[in-house]
């Protein structure tokens, strides 16, 4: 549990009034009239204890009204354990840019490895968890939509084929703000790229992610 | 139906005292059985038991040659007797919890029986105001105008001051030098003792004394609902209170007080009647009448000698 205005949480010491009110300040009663005072005698610290109880409703009450009032303005809210395993949005982003023709001995081509290394990132997400796959070239491309279809996701990584144009991570950083104005739940971005000196824009303000965004990158 | 009429909520919207008196009585009167009227004789009417101060004049001498035992002898019989009201008007008694204080409902009765002994009886009646010193005297008389002096009298005693019985009584010994009935009405906020001890002289003369404690129900049951600072009106001394004790402590003393002063006062001879200010005025009015019918055989018992 957290709160979006925590400095409301200051609030909680209002409670101290009806405490004050209840407990602490002094009885004013108005004087009653009596022929005489023959039969009475005095009983001041019983006084205290039955006035208590006898307000303890009303004090309970006033109480539980300041506490709501000032946590409802701290704003609270709850994490949920169960959106951080399954609901988290895994984005797998293959650079097709023509930099990762490049072959990397016995093992086949850059792009190669990228598309492998997407393969077992996918294989490896949480039972329910949807994934979307995206090809940087000189444009971000999406291949597929969030699903979970994990043939749909397989088939969308092995149709990736090496472009002729260089990438750029400036491109992936506004369709990555882009996409978290409609998309609020946390996303997981893992970039496979032989991170090109080329790649990186002009203007580094391009490349930042939003807050709801990791970015793991997966160099090949 | 008449009854009402004897309720002190009813009298309390009735501004004239006079007024009130003569509801009170002739309602009173028409709620009667028989005539308020005792005829004259001279019909033996019972024994009483000798107590201190009687006098060994009305003693039946033949009984107690045979029996050892002190008898008074009483008859039936018609004389004017001489009605004293002594009025307590103290501050405590102007308390209420309703409309009506103790002293208004003590004005109201005191109202009633000078009425009713001057009006109905022809007796000669008279008023003792007091408080801690005798506030008003007015001799019992029969002289026309007595009735409205008496009533001027009760209208004129606001309450003031605190009550003590011991300095007031001793004049009293002075006022009260026939013999008749007199009728105290106070709150009583003394020890038993102490009041039967100051009253207990004006039995001496051979008049017949009744207490009329008068006294608020609050001030029997009361109710609290939380604690509270209570103020004597006589003292001004204030004092913290607390429910439970009204409830529980509170509530003992008061019934041991009203045990003791009914005990110790007929101990002593003398008559005692307990009345809440939200009773119809009756009782005292038929008190009044029963004591002027065993009074007046006290009194043809000294006429005829008792012998």
């Amino acid at each position: 549990m957290g709160f979006l205005a925590p400095w409301f949480l200051a609030g909680l010491l209002a409670v101290g009034l009806p405490v004050f009110v209840h407990l602490l300040r002094k009885q004013t009663t108005e004087p009653r009239p009596v022929s005489s005072l023959m039969f009475f005698e005095q009983g001041k610290q019983s006084s205290v204890r039955h006035r208590r109880l006898r307000y303890l409703l009303l004090f309970a009450m006033r109480t539980l009204l300041v506490l709501a009032l000032a946590l409802a303005f701290a704003r609270p809210f709850f994490r949920h354990k169960s959106m951080l395993a399954s609901d988290k949005l895994l984005l797998v982003a293959v650079d097709d840019s023509f930099s990762m023709n490049a072959s990397d001995g016995a093992a086949g081509t850059k792009l190669y490895e990228a598309k492998r290394g997407a393969l077992e990132v996918l294989s490896h997400r949480s039972p329910g968890q949807k994934a979307q796959v995206i090809a940087l070239g000189g444009e971000m491309r999406l291949l597929t939509q969030p699903v979970e279809d994990s043939d749909q996701l397989r088939t969308a990584v092995e149709g990736i084929e090496p472009g002729d144009e260089h990438g750029t991570f400036g491109e992936l950083g506004r369709g990555m703000r882009a996409m978290a104005e409609t998309v609020h739940t946390p996303m997981e971005l893992d970039l496979f790229s032989d991170m090109q000196q080329s790649n990186m824009p002009g203007n580094f303000a391009d490349m930042v992610m939003p807050g709801n965004v990791t970015l793991v990158l997966h160099r090949v | 139906m008449l009854q009402r009429f004897l309720d002190p909520a009813v009298l309390h919207g009735i501004s004239s005292l006079d007024l009130v008196a003569k509801t009170v009585v002739d309602g009173f009167v028409a709620g009667l059985h028989r005539s308020p009227d005792f005829g004259f004789s001279l019909e033996f009417a019972e024994y009483r038991a000798y107590t201190p101060g009687d006098d060994l004049r009305h003693v039946d001498w033949n009984l107690f040659a045979r029996t050892e035992r002190c008898y008074l002898k009483r008859y039936r019989g018609e004389t004017n007797s001489q009605l004293t009201l002594l009025l307590d008007a103290s501050n405590s008694m102007k308390y209420t919890s309703h409309a009506v204080t103790k002293m208004d409902y003590a004005r109201y009765m005191a109202a009633s029986l000078a009425y009713l002994a001057i009006h109905n009886q022809h007796d000669p009646a008279g008023l003792i105001v007091f408080d801690d010193e005798v506030r008003n005297y007015i001799r019992p008389s029969t002289r026309q105008g007595q009735l409205y002096r008496l009533l001027a009298g009760l209208e004129q005693a606001e309450p003031a001051a605190r009550t003590d019985f011991g300095k007031p009584m001793q004049h009293f010994q002075q006022f009260l030098n026939r013999r008749g009935i007199v009728l105290v009405i106070s709150d009583f906020y003394e020890q038993p003792e102490t009041i039967v001890k100051a009253i207990e002289p004006l039995r001496f003369h051979g008049s017949e004394v009744v207490l009329f404690h008068v006294l608020d129900p609050k001030e029997i049951y009361p109710e609290m609902k939380g604690p509270a600072v209570l103020v004597d009106l006589e003292t001004d001394q204030k004092l913290e209170v607390i429910p439970d004790y009204v409830k529980t402590q509170y509530r003992a003393k008061m019934d041991n007080h009203l045990e003791q002063m009914k005990e110790r006062t007929q101990a002593a001879g003398m008559g005692y009647h307990l009345l809440t200010t939200d009773k119809p005025l009756d009782k005292a009015l038929t008190e009044y009448l029963s004591l002027r019918r065993s009074g007046s055989a006290v009194g043809r018992t000294s006429a005829a000698g008792g012998r």
